[in-house]
């Protein structure tokens, strides 16, 4: 049986949802004020009327409820459901006023690739574009990987207690460090912050003996650190990260790649010197085979390509597995060398590579270790099962903050998440290949879409068929907030505007 | 007349016997379609493939065909124009790179000697156009000095265009509604604060 949801109920999400709203204006100050001091004053006026349009919205969403209250599991769904969509209308503001989009859907596509950490961009001229736009694209990137709603939770913006802990689960994370979610929350802000500022002087140091100047080392630092450590992708250049020519910096974007992949909340048990939780965790280690299991794979594959050279090989075909493997998305490579210089057993590892990604409660996306673990221990009790004697129970045990035991109901939900991202991967491909463009790129860029990597073989490019780009840009939410969260708002909406009294709907009672 | 004709013999026999001699060709594919990656430049390769050694071939090409990855044109000498863009990254030894791009948001790394960046005047960015650079140099689409990297290594540079400060105007509409929309949102704020005061000390009352 489904509630429909009350007005009283909207009132309460449009509230919050004014807040999420206030906070993309506030985060858009910081930028104007960058434009400002860099002289960029078309885009700071850009920035002005897009922080005015923001704020005004939401205050105006704000005033739906002044009354102090708290929230419910399902407005939490939905609120959580509709920010990504919402804050990506107003991010793309600046971005589609900027002249760098052929049109607003563009702008709002680099948008929600910005938020959902995936990086794919359709930016016309990548190279002319305002370092205050370039910094806004990084500030989406860390945003949305830290997460919308953990950065309102360690603001105190969603109070405490079951409300909190509520939207932190529709945010498809998992794991607390400390007691109270508000205070897991505020680690995780600190903990990006201080790998942020760690990242970013680590990246200047390349730059700078590359000839950059302090102000270039720190803007191209930050924002090659906040892309590479919320396993973003996107650059201030149309070159990406090859624009750079350094493979130290290629090297500490890897790095901060890996950090972002890991699950925060082990962050916090390394912090206290539980290291037995960290190298125990059932997602460490599923990423540890998983990662050594690809990189002997295209060691393998890469075999008759033209990069069989053991530098060309490290520092292009390596990096680009790691890349899919970490959610960063950042490449060494042209599309055409992908395609026609790796061979397809190559590219096949890359694809590969992309689908499982980073754990749960990180800034990656993907179908995460944990669920691949999860099954991988399932299909092991099976085998047991079989071969076990007829009185016999075996039971499997995984590692996360404590032994637990491997429920059928979390196997169950473990698959269902799985075969929803195959079959997004599936859809997108099909709708790919339906617009015309050849199946292996077509499968690529929908699976480094609804995974949130950011490779690309260049079908996500300036000009793609609006068809694809909505199909896309639903990829990158769904793989983002894991399904559910979408579910949830997309069947709330539907009850709301269509009821039905066959269909059971029930007015909430309050 | 028998003496000519038997010395015009000779000289055709002997042309035939010697090795062709070195010259220069020069092929333009800066007007072509780039088309799909499979299909496109099979003149070209027939004509790599039928070339003498010796002959020095130089290809008139656009980065767009560069970046899309040419195995035609691969340890070619290729002659293109290109804008600087960012900066002039030191690459050690008395080399530089310098990274430039066209119009339709295609670039490629280009390898060079400090003296040949000398003619990068200005890097294009966000308020200034690049200089604009005409390049002649070996292109690798897997380059071994560089690990695999695609990139011009080049022979000859010179300066086409200095480039300079780009002018961007400010929407003096857009300025005026900024600001208002920002007082109104204020303006909301402020009624929020209030409405919150009141409706707390309604509920303490």
């Amino acid at each position: 049986m489904i509630y429909r949801l009350h007005i009283h109920d909207w009132r309460v999400i449009a509230h919050y949802l004014g807040i999420l709203i206030m906070l993309v204006a506030v985060a858009m100050v910081f930028c104007f004020v960058v434009a400002l001091a860099l002289g960029e004053y078309k885009t700071a006026v850009d920035f002005l009327l897009s922080i005015g349009i923001s704020a005004t919205v939401g205050a105006a969403l704000i005033l739906f409820r002044y009354e102090h209250g708290s929230l419910d599991w399902r407005q939490s769904l939905i609120i959580t459901g509709l920010c990504w969509v919402i804050l990506s209308l107003f991010g793309a503001l600046p971005l589609s006023m900027s002249g760098q989009y052929a049109n607003y859907l563009d702008a709002m596509f680099d948008t929600v690739s910005a938020f959902t950490t995936t990086g794919m961009s359709l930016a016309l001229d990548t190279d002319h574009m305002a370092l205050s736009l370039a910094l806004w694209r990084a500030i989406m990137h860390l945003i949305g990987g830290i997460g919308v709603v953990v950065i309102a939770l360690a603001l105190g913006i969603f109070g405490t207690g079951a409300a909190a802990a509520s939207l932190y689960r529709a945010e498809a994370r998992s794991g607390q460090v400390m007691p109270e979610i508000r205070q897991t929350s505020r680690f995780i802000l600190r903990l990006a912050a201080v790998i942020v500022v760690v990242g970013t002087i680590a990246c200047m140091i390349p730059l700078f003996l590359n000839g950059f100047s302090v102000r270039s080392a720190l803007v191209n630092g930050f924002i090659v650190t906040a892309s590479a450590f919320s396993t973003g992708g996107m650059s201030t250049h149309s070159m990406g990260l090859m624009y750079y020519h350094s493979w130290p910096l290629e090297v500490i974007a890897l790095v901060l790649a890996m950090l972002g992949c890991i699950n925060f909340v082990l962050y916090g048990d390394l912090w206290r010197g539980r290291t037995k939780n960290f190298f125990k965790d059932i997602e460490v280690r599923t990423l540890v085979v998983w990662v050594t299991a690809l990189v002997v794979l295209i060691a393998l594959a890469i075999k008759g390509s033209y990069f069989e050279d053991l530098g060309a090989m490290l520092r292009r075909t390596l990096f680009e597995t790691l890349s899919g493997a970490f959610n960063l998305g950042f490449s060494t490579m042209y599309t055409g060398q992908i395609l026609y210089g790796m061979g397809s057993g190559a590219l096949f590892v890359i694809i590969l590579s992309m689908i499982i990604c980073g754990s749960s409660s990180s800034a990656s996306g993907g179908i995460k270790a944990f669920r691949v673990g999860i099954v991988a221990r399932s299909i092991a009790q099976t085998i047991r099962e079989v071969l076990a004697p007829d009185r016999a129970r075996p039971r499997t045990f995984y590692y996360q903050q404590g032994k637990k035991l491997v429920t059928p109901e979390l196997v169950s939900s473990s698959m269902i998440i799985l075969l929803l991202y195959v079959v997004t991967y599936v859809v997108g491909a099909i709708v790919g290949v339906a617009c015309g463009y050849n199946a292996l790129p077509a499968i690529f860029d929908s699976v480094s879409a609804a995974s949130n990597t950011g490779l690309s073989l260049g079908v996500a490019s300036a000009g793609m068929p609006r068809v694809l780009e909505v199909t896309f840009m639903l990829e990158m939410w769904l793989g983002r907030l894991e399904f559910v969260a979408i579910f949830a708002m997309i069947v709330e909406l539907f009850a709301f505007v269509v009821p039905s009294k066959r269909m059971r709907w029930r007015t909430k009672k309050k | 007349m028998a003496v000519l004709l038997v010395i015009l013999c000779a000289l055709g026999l002997a042309s035939c016997l010697l090795p062709a001699s070195a010259h220069a060709i020069t092929i333009d594919t800066s007007d072509d379609d780039i088309g799909t990656l499979a299909d496109r430049f099979s003149t070209l390769d027939d004509l790599s493939n039928s070339k003498n050694s010796d002959d020095e071939v130089v290809v008139n090409t656009r980065i767009a065909v560069l970046a899309s990855v040419n195995r035609a044109l691969d340890k070619t000498e290729v002659r293109f124009t290109g804008e600087a863009v960012g900066e002039v990254i030191d690459a050690g030894a008395g080399y530089k790179w310098v990274n430039v791009c066209d119009n339709g948001g295609n670039s490629i790394g280009v390898y060079m000697t400090d003296e040949q960046a000398e003619h990068v005047v200005n890097c294009g960015d966000y308020k200034t156009t690049g200089t604009v650079l005409d390049i002649t140099g070996a292109y690798y689409i897997s380059c071994d000095a560089h690990q695999g990297a695609l990139d011009v290594h080049a022979s000859q540079v010179s300066l086409v265009d200095a480039g300079g400060a780009t002018t961007h105007e400010v929407d003096l509409g857009r300025l005026v509604a900024g600001v208002v929309l920002c007082a109104v949102a204020l303006a909301l704020v402020a009624v929020f604060v209030v409405l919150r005061a009141r409706s707390g000390r309604r509920g303490k009352s």
